[in-house]
């Protein structure tokens, strides 16, 4: 019995907790709590936060993970600056496009034939990656023009990155609970057998989930490209797609699928822009930042689903 | 015309070092395993390409293994190599520390070991056949002197700089860290505040940037950023500009790259980017491949060959453009 | 007569979830040797007793006495180091391994593929009548019966003094539930004490001593099992008598069919299956665990990847294995299976009801929330389910509004012609099972053909008014309800020749 009550106790306290500590992090160093720094931690979301809203449905939808999204934001930014000689509308448009389509084609297997979504995804990323090698021979794809400058631009003080990523989660998030396509995610996500034998049409649902990843990744890509002024596979190297995976789980969607938002994966991807500020900020060595961005996710992930577990 | 053109500029800057003779060898019949990074970095592709193709016009037999700078990948593909038995290894290291069994394994099986880029350790000092190293230190002395050049030209009486490098376990980026920081103690008024490491990655070095302008700019500011590489420099700049810094100029930021790259040349150019330094691959490849055809020739090369670095400005720029863009 | 110090004893136990609560005071006593019936309708709280008793959750207050000395079970492996043994629906043996090595599971000293030697597995599946078991077979390779038998043994092996049995029979057929019954008779003489929890109170009155009857969380009644029969029991249970279920008069056969099978096969569940069904009544396929009823149902709701034959909706032909095809036929389909192939367990009721409609009620893409509210509403109405209740998650219901609630997706459709259910009440308590038996009762009075496939005597005869009955994968009867009963019923089940087979 007393064990019992100290879990109901400890639960709330551990997140609380960890919380507090972040705050206490936060007031005690310099140069934290300013307007600039606030505007460095939103532009810093906009491209884990793009990852993750795709993210976010993949896991909904009871896929789990994705593992060639982060390789889908490089090919995608490396398409974009050769496809500027078109004009930015098509250029934007036509990697879209591509992103969706990878997407997809990972959907109809892992929807439709249901084949296990880790391996399909690790293989569309090498996949990905072998073909990009192949067409830029590993070098440099420099822009044409500088029409995509436009994408680097500030309105308000906020870079428009940031306003895409907004206008993308609320599109998401309203896909979820507003469409036809939401509930069937969730249903799917919850019980796959029984969706298909409720007559869903699993193969689409997953075909249009991945999709959906697919195309707001290459949007990921379309503005990393724009920020570097060039892309090549290097873009690649970054943790974009486990920071994606951390701040789905942190926004406490189900890691078997069925539940989850994108509104709330966005806090877990503001959670993670803080944290790794907050390390940067504080002076820690890079061994030191990864180890502690690592630990407080995990505090974060663990926190929020054990409250979870407790509620159901 | 061009190609003669940058064959005689190499030729000029290389002359000391390496004879012309080593064109001429007939080396086939030898066997040589490149354990080198992957074509995922562009700086690797022309790195790899330059030896190759200098390698292949003497006839050696070459097999070429890629990795991603990964240590563990490149310990698996160095013991590949040595069981292989192939006249010389040449490798490219991920990180110096890592690699010291590999090369005593090398050694014990009698395989001589070409170390790239990097100084080697000096626990395998005796075991390696040889090392051509960039000259790190200069690399990193002509960033600090880029950035004080135009700190100065601002007429500033005191300035606070970062340096963003690379992967912080090799001797390449620590070496070159000395440099900068010997550079910087000439001006003891400009102050270097942050030093920050991330795997050479040019999305990592746009947002620490610019959270480190945010934290200083309440504290004076930034005014001067080395980057380990002309392609983080690149996201750095952006990074100011969506600060709201200026860049260059009478009061701006004040930005120095290296290992120059066409994006570096250009910025150079408009002014953005105050200057960098070679250690290019297309001569950090051309040297290595001339001390392995001398090697393998039989002539005494001696233990450390040092690839003399230039340092580029806008004044130069013209001169090294074409060799950065290679 | 209780022997003076009892093997178990619960005293004054109370448990809450929230402001719920589950148990009320509860106290009852279980001597060795017993076996002690635990009876009530789902809600009742005697899932909430069986998990205090198996050390999933501790009681708020009150005490469990295990030989005389008072226990705090810390958790489920701490309560069997207790002596207490849990056998559930939730089976615990693993699929992949052995028999042998599930009979090793948690033994100590013993590893995951660790084995026992070959005498004592052969000792441990005797005693629960698998004696034609071969230990060394992947337990994938048997049936749900048999595979609970083979957890039953294990629990055997653990010599655990309490053993708590809920619903061991639920999916077992006469056979593999006889080899049960012997097995506990076996335990309890051997100085165990048995906690038997059953909705078949056919079982409880004839396999226990003693019976205890719980509603609302509280003992109603603890009693000789000599002193009670059916009707009392139920009547405990429920508060009054179960009405029973008022047939529609039988309509003179016009000849008219919306269902016709003919030489289905599933390779190598079902040969040869034919059936034509009138619309406005209810067919059940009865027949024993594995006898095909419900790989028939499965194949035609096109769950069943290698069926063939000739299937007829309304003189529409429905292509078989796909079970959008089959559903846009107008076939309905609850599977036996309800949490892992019916329900989404995580989800609001509201959403499972809806899951089926959610293109009709929505033709658009954008979801008509104003229109979903209020069909939701009027189908919880209807099968008698909270509508306060519509935003809950389906898992916090009992099982027999989970029941409801799955059927509930097949209601209020006027797509749907011809609904089929495996299983319909299967771990469904005897109220919920009434209600349920009358809402098919009513769909088939709305015209719409159920079928339902059934192992359960007494579910067969008072619902259906044809009974189509299998055996081994083949019809063996096909026959109104009126010119059957249930000793031809067990009959044709278990032993008919199969050359009597009609078509």
């Amino acid at each position: 019995m007393f064990a019992l009550q100290l879990k109901r106790v400890l639960l709330p306290g551990f997140t609380t907790v960890t919380a507090l500590l972040i705050l206490w992090f936060a007031v005690t160093t310099q140069g934290f709590f300013t307007l600039d720094n606030a505007r460095a931690i939103l532009a810093s979301m906009v491209f884990v936060g793009m990852v993750s809203i795709g993210m976010t449905l993949i896991m909904v939808s009871g896929a789990f993970v994705s593992m060639a999204l982060a390789t889908t934001a490089t090919i995608s930014a490396m398409i974009f600056m050769a496809s500027l000689s078109f004009g930015l509308p098509v250029a934007i448009a036509l990697t879209v496009l591509v992103g969706a389509l990878t997407g997809a084609l990972q959907g109809v297997a892992i929807g439709g034939w249901n084949a296990n979504p880790i391996i399909v995804t690790i293989a569309a990323a090498a996949v990905l990656e072998g073909v990009a090698v192949a067409f830029s021979h590993g070098a440099t794809i420099n822009p044409t023009g500088t029409s995509y400058t436009v994408l680097n631009a500030h309105l308000f003080g906020l870079p428009v990155g940031l306003y895409a990523l907004a206008v993308l989660a609320l599109t998401a998030e309203s896909i979820l609970r507003f469409t036809r396509l939401g509930p069937m995610i969730y249903l799917m996500g919850d019980n796959r057998a029984a969706a298909r034998a409720a007559g869903l049409p699993i193969g689409r649902i997953g075909t249009a989930v991945f999709a959906i990843a697919g195309a707001t990744a290459s949007l990921a890509g379309i503005f990393m490209a724009s920020f570097n002024h060039s892309a090549s596979l290097l873009l690649n190297r970054g943790t974009l797609g486990y920071d994606a995976i951390a701040a789905v789980l942190i926004g406490g969607a189900a890691i078997g699928g069925g539940r989850g938002s994108v509104l709330n994966t966005m806090i877990g991807v503001a959670i993670i822009a803080i944290v790794s500020d907050l390390v940067l900020l504080r002076g820690f060595t890079t061994g030191e930042q990864i180890l502690l961005k690592g630990l407080v996710m995990v505090a974060f992930a663990v926190g929020v689903h054990l409250r979870q577990e407790q509620r159901a | 015309m061009i190609i003669n053109f940058k064959h005689a500029y190499l030729a000029l800057a290389l002359a000391p070092v390496f004879p012309a003779s080593a064109g001429a060898a007939d080396l086939s019949g030898k066997h040589v395993m490149l354990v080198t990074c992957g074509p995922s970095n562009p700086w690797c592709k022309t790195f790899n390409e330059r030896i190759t193709g200098l390698l292949k016009e003497t006839g050696v037999k070459i097999t070429v293994l890629e990795n991603d700078l990964d240590p563990i990948q490149v310990n698996q593909q160095m013991a590949q190599a040595v069981s292989q038995k192939p006249d010389l290894i040449m490798v490219e290291p991920a990180d110096d520390k890592s690699l010291i069994a590999a090369v005593k394994k090398a050694k014990a099986a009698a395989v001589p070991v070409l170390y790239m880029d990097s100084p080697a350790d000096e626990a395998i000092m005796d075991d390696i056949a040889l090392q051509v190293v960039a000259d790190n230190y200069a690399l990193g002395k002509f960033a600090g002197e880029n950035i004080v050049e135009g700190l100065k030209a601002q007429g500033r009486t005191e300035a606070n700089v970062i340096a963003i490098t690379g992967s912080a376990g090799t001797a390449m980026v620590s070496e070159r860290q000395r440099g900068f920081m010997d550079a910087m103690a000439q001006e003891p008024a400009y102050k270097v505040v942050e030093v920050q490491a991330n795997n050479w990655d040019p999305v990592e070095s746009g947002r620490m940037a610019q959270q480190l302008f945010a934290k200083y700019a309440s504290l004076g500011g930034i005014q001067g950023v080395r980057a380990d590489a002309d392609y983080m420099a690149i996201p750095i700049l952006e990074a100011a500009r969506q600060a709201g810094l200026k860049l260059g100029g009478k009061d701006g930021l004040i930005v120095s790259g290296s290992t120059c790259s066409p994006e570096g040349i250009a910025a150079i150019k408009a002014g953005d980017m105050i200057g960098t330094a070679t250690a290019d691959p297309w001569t950090q490849g051309e040297a290595s491949a001339q001390a392995a055809i001398r090697f393998l020739s039989g002539e005494a090369v001696e233990k450390t060959v040092k690839v003399p670095e230039f340092r580029v400005t806008a004044a130069n720029v013209d001169q090294y453009g074409e060799v950065c863009a290679k | 007569m209780k022997p003076p110090s009892p093997l178990l004893s619960v005293e004054r136990v109370s448990l809450s979830y929230g402001r719920f609560k589950a148990v009320r005071e509860a106290s009852f006593s279980l001597g060795a040797g017993e076996v002690l019936g635990l009876c009530g309708h789902n809600g009742a709280g005697k899932s909430s007793i069986v998990r205090m008793l198996s050390g999933l959750l501790r009681p708020d207050s009150g005490q469990i006495v295990l030989d005389g000395a008072p226990c705090a079970f810390r958790s489920v492996s701490d309560a069997q180091r207790q002596g207490v043994a849990l056998v559930d629906q939730e089976l615990s043996v693993i699929p992949a391994l052995t028999v042998a090595e599930n009979l090793a599971l948690g033994e100590p000293g013993l590893g995951l593929r660790g084995t026992l030697p070959r005498e004592e597995a052969r000792r441990r599946l005797d005693a629960v009548g698998l004696d034609h078991l071969d230990p060394s077979r992947p337990l994938e390779d048997l049936s749900i019966g048999e595979r609970q038998l083979v957890e039953i043994a294990r629990a055997i092996g653990r010599d655990a003094r309490l053993f708590i049995l809920d619903e061991p029979t639920a999916t077992l057929n006469t056979a593999d539930i006889e080899h049960v019954f012997k097995a506990v008779r076996r335990i309890a003489a051997a100085g165990c004490g048995v906690i038997y929890v059953s909705h078949r109170l056919d079982e409880v009155l004839a396999l226990c001593q003693q019976i205890v009857v719980m509603r609302d969380g509280a003992v109603i009644a603890e009693q000789r099992a000599e002193d009670l029969n059916a009707a009392k029991l139920v009547e405990l249970m429920i508060g009054h008598a179960p009405k029973p279920v008022t047939k529609t008069a039988r309509t003179a056969d016009d000849g008219s069919r919306i269902l016709e099978v003919s030489g289905l096969s599933t390779e190598p569940t079902v040969d040869d299956f034919n059936l034509a069904v009138r619309p406005g009544t209810v067919t059940a396929i009865a027949g024993q665990v594995g006898s095909g009823g419900s790989d028939v149902l499965r194949a035609l709701a096109g769950l069943a990847p290698t069926a063939q034959g000739d299937v007829m909706v309304q003189g529409r032909r429905v292509p078989l294995g796909a079970p959008r095809r089959s559903i846009s036929a107008g076939i309905g389909f609850l599977s036996a299976d309800r949490k892992g192939e019916g329900l989404f367990l995580s989800r609001s009721i509201s959403e499972n009801l809806l899951a089926t409609r959610l293109r009709a009620l929505s033709p658009h893409a954008v979801l008509q929330g104003s229109r979903m509210r209020a069909t939701a509403r009027k189908i919880a109405s209807r099968i008698g389910i909270d509508q306060n209740r519509l935003g809950e998650p389906v898992r916090r219901l009992s099982g027999g509004n989970q029941q409801k609630t799955f059927l509930g997706r097949c209601m209020e459709r006027d797509d749907i012609s011809v609904l089929m259910l495996d299983e319909p009440t299967r771990g469904v308590d005897v109220g919920g099972r009434a209600d349920i038996h009358m809402l098919l009762r009513e769909l088939a009075s709305q015209g719409v053909a159920v079928i339902f496939a059934s192992s359960d005597l007494e579910e067969v005869l008072s619902l259906a008014d044809d009974v189509v009955v299998m055996r081994a994968g083949r019809i063996v009867s096909n026959v109104p309800v009126a010119e059957t009963d249930n000793v031809r019923l067990l009959s044709d089940m278990t032993h008919a020749r199969l050359s009597e087979q009609v078509a």
